[in-house]
């Protein structure tokens, strides 16, 4: 059998398609930025309820934790988009998909933040109450700003999971970057070669640009420990 | 794709293909042994122990379904079993994917055909080779009672589900493009399959869903009372069992050898009987003399 390279690798897929693959790549970052906000809020609420001094507090949280965690997201964003409607809650195709993201990853953001705070030695919370700071003013000022480069690395691991996960979005009908590049392939079976090779670069690009912006922002915040390194 | 693994590949004729894949990244073209204008041939399938098969999971009733228990049934899964008989083929090996990842698979020679009742269309037949139909695929609406949609006039401004790659989103794009030129839209909702859509339908989520005749039937009846079929989107479609073109035009291609065996299925009134099994009904079949597989 002969196989059409011209056709698999047709660059007339991409520029014909080019208005369909952009609206793609647009509801693909929407959709990632969404999910992105959410799962901070998630995470930050999980992390301060992880670690409460109220133990059924804590167990409720870590109980949700391991729910999350213990659950592939395909499963939690069917359940969300096609088995609330019959509670009554019919959320629309990007809400579900966000929502599903964001509960997911903000489980594991929860649980980066906490180990990092822990990791600040107790010492410097401490010292900061024997100068007479209050225990926010502690939490904000010493801890927070010593725990927040620690659990950095992992946050950006989790911004790029989002971004690379809001694919599987195309199952609750979102018609994000992915959903679109199989839409033009099933309909003409042309250029899949050269259409998903062009999504992966975009995905690359999108998840490129955020580690480096990650890795900007960790310098930045570390600069202090640089500074006394070359002291 | 791991190249390694292609050594290893039971038949040479799919390793090629692979290989051939591959060799648009690695310019290997040597894989390419077997020539031009070969095809599989029946004897091939039967030297290789059945046929390999991939195909969409099993929800296209009364076509192509599964039972409550996972067993494969339907119409084509009967008809498959009557021409293995007849082709002396002892097995037929499954594997289901998503709709849209089917004709990809079959065109990159990881299925030896389809045998799925497709509807027969234009641009599909543009890339691949249709077997004598075996009954009809037509794209209807299905739509609630409340949606007052009644027949394809009434879409503009309304949500529409279909599946990827299906029949039915060929047709809503048609439509699209035609709501379009009278300054109206129809707004498509594309899903991965046909039982998402359906499930949307009843959530109110999407107005109506484009889908082929038999499968509506079929979800209507379980649902007696809750959906209505608005009657044909565009024009009717045949359903037939697709392959790659190259498998049709010499003796013992195992294209020409399926046709070989519908038409004596169709002669000796098993499709007939396979209609009225699984539709109640018989369903209108074109003159297979004047049936071009290949155009």
């Amino acid at each position: 059998m002969k196989l059409d390279f011209q056709a698999l690798f047709d660059p007339r897929q991409v520029t014909d398609n080019i208005d369909l693959l952009l609206a793609g790549a647009w509801t693909t970052i929407q959709l990632s930025a969404l999910s992105i906000v959410f799962a901070a809020a998630v995470g930050i609420v999980l992390s301060v309820l992880r670690s409460s001094r109220w133990k059924v507090v804590s167990a409720a949280a870590r109980v949700w934790i391991e729910l999350i965690r213990g659950t592939p997201l395909l499963v939690q964003m069917y359940i969300l988009y096609y088995g609330f409607p019959s509670l009554g809650i019919t959320l629309s195709p990007l809400a579900a998909a966000a929502l599903a993201l964001a509960l997911n990853s903000g489980a594991y953001v929860g649980e980066i933040l906490r180990t990092a705070i822990q990791a600040v030695p107790r010492a410097q919370g401490e010292s900061g109450r024997a100068m007479g700071m209050g225990f926010i003013a502690t939490q904000v000022r010493i801890v927070y700003p010593q725990a927040f480069p620690i659990a950095l690395p992992g946050l950006i691991g989790e911004v790029i999971d989002i971004v690379k996960w809001s694919a599987i979005g195309s199952i609750v009908v979102v018609p994000e970057a992915t959903q679109v590049v199989s839409q033009i392939v099933a309909q003409s079976y042309r250029g899949f070669g050269i259409m998903f090779l062009t999504l992966a670069l975009f995905y690359l690009a999108l998840t490129g640009s955020l580690a480096a912006l990650g890795r900007r922002l960790e310098k930045r915040m570390t600069r202090h420990r640089m500074r006394l390194a070359h002291a | 794709m791991d190249i390694s693994t292609t050594q290893a590949w039971p038949t040479a004729a799919r390793a090629a293909r692979w290989a051939g894949l591959l060799a648009a990244f690695a310019l290997a073209l040597p894989a390419h042994a077997q020539g031009t204008g070969s095809c599989i041939t029946v004897d091939k399938v039967r030297a290789k122990g059945g046929w390999d098969i991939v195909t969409q999971v099993p929800q296209f009733e009364p076509y192509w379904f599964a039972d409550e228990k996972g067993n494969l049934q339907g119409m084509d899964y009967d008809m498959l079993v009557e021409v293995n008989k007849i082709l002396n083929i002892p097995t037929t090996r499954y594997t289901t994917v998503a709709w849209a990842g089917v004709l990809p698979a079959l065109q990159a020679g990881k299925s030896d055909f389809v045998p799925e009742a497709i509807a027969v269309t234009e641009a599909r037949k543009k890339t691949f080779a249709f077997a004598y139909p075996e009954g009809d695929n037509s794209i209807v609406i299905l739509t609630r009672p409340d949606t007052a949609i009644k027949g394809p006039d009434d879409l503009p401004g309304k949500t529409v589900g279909v599946e990827i790659g299906s029949a039915g989103e060929a047709t809503a794009m048609k439509l699209k493009d035609k709501a379009k030129a009278s300054g109206k839209d129809i707004n498509i909702k594309a899903y991965q399959h046909n039982v998402d859509e359906l499930l949307d339908l009843g959530n109110r989520r999407i107005d109506a869903v484009l889908l082929n005749v038999a499968p509506v039937t079929a979800y209507m009846k379980k649902h007696p009372g809750k959906f209505v079929n608005a009657g044909l989107a565009s024009d009717p479609l045949y359903a037939a069992w697709v392959f790659r073109k190259e498998d049709f035009g010499a003796p013992g291609c195992i294209g020409d050898e399926v046709n070989r065996a519908l038409k004596m299925l169709r002669e000796n009134g098993t499709i007939k009987a396979q209609q009225m099994k699984w539709f109640g009904h018989e369903m209108p079949l074109p003159d297979y003399a004047t049936w071009k597989s290949v155009e």
